[in-house]
């Protein structure tokens, strides 16, 4: 039961990644506004992006390279929050 | 809703990082307080979590979409101030890694989406019925959490003289107050479900009166 616990989120996070595939391709709010009132253009990229548009650019436009994508995100801000807390608990230990 | 590059002046992407960075500050303490005593490691799942869904756009009318944002669902979970560090560390990623929202306009995204959403999420959720988390207060603060995200972008693009504000004002509400309802609906029954399924329970309003 208390394994269980554990498992729900990521359970739940697991089924939202496998549905991101799917997910719409129509331009968001703020997009859609952005044409209707024509400043899309304004649009400047950034020099460099490892993942632009929730793709890995190496594995293509498929439904591999969003999850696989979608995963590296997820797993990027475990780790950050496992180090910080990691440093909170060694933080810890030293005030005692 | 995420702002990129080149739609502000940099007047307004200072101001707003500026002011993003000191609310965050001026919230030290609380962070700290809340770091200290929640689970660090659950946060960064309930981050990974937020981040997976903010992928998912689903169409809410012929030709427009919208996603999750998701700082009324963590703040319900967390609190404000640590709500706010997990939308931030959320949104900078976004914009360094995919892309998604502008790196110079990182500040007025985390504004939008962390400070605004989370503290307004909170306002909602912990002042009537005496600070309990009731379902629907939570489907008004996730509702309200990306109205009031889309009204300070729109206040944005019209003091970076982008667009005329009153122009982009109206149809951003319009389609963010749709969008919301889906937020609104999705934090209302996820909190209570992972507060039955999971450890994670409703962060209280007591806590951050007694410091």
């Amino acid at each position: 039961m208390n394994k269980l616990k554990k498992l729900w989120p990521w359970l739940l996070a697991a089924m939202l990644l496998a549905l991101t595939p799917f997910a719409s391709s129509f331009p968001d709010g703020l997009e859609r506004v952005a044409e209707d009132l024509g400043f899309t253009s304004l649009e400047r990229n950034a020099g460099i992006s490892l993942m632009p548009d929730y793709t890995i650019p190496i594995a293509g436009n498929g439904a591999a390279s969003t999850i696989i994508a979608g995963v590296v995100g997820a797993a990027v801000l475990v780790i950050i929050f496992w180090a910080v807390d990691r440093a909170v608990r060694i933080h810890k230990r030293n005030m005692r | 809703m995420h702002i990129p590059d080149g739609f502000l002046d940099t007047k307004t992407m200072i101001v707003s990082a500026t002011v993003s960075v000191a609310v965050i500050a001026l919230n030290n303490k609380n962070i700290k307080r809340a770091f200290d005593e929640q689970p660090i490691a659950s946060m960064g799942m309930m981050a990974a979590f937020v981040f997976v869904a903010q992928m998912l756009n689903f169409p809410i009318a012929p030709g427009v979409s919208g996603h999750l944002l998701g700082s009324a669902l963590v703040t319900a979970l967390f609190g404000p101030a640590a709500g706010m560090t997990i939308m931030t560390a959320v949104v900078a990623l976004q914009a360094l890694l995919f892309h998604d929202g502008g790196v110079m306009a990182l500040g007025a995204n985390v504004l939008n989406m962390a400070v605004l959403g989370c503290w307004g999420a909170y306002a909602v959720q912990r002042i009537p019925f005496g600070g309990r988390i009731r379902p629907v207060l939570l489907f008004v603060s996730g509702w309200l959490s990306i109205v009031l995200a889309a009204f300070a972008a729109s206040v944005e693009l019209g003091v970076s003289a982008t667009v005329p504000f009153n122009v982009v004002v109206w149809p951003m509400l319009l389609w963010h107050a749709i969008i919301g309802v889906v937020e609104g609906v999705i934090t209302a029954v996820t909190v209570p479900f992972l507060a039955k399924v999971t450890v994670l329970k409703p962060w209280g309003k007591r806590e951050i009166e007694e410091s």
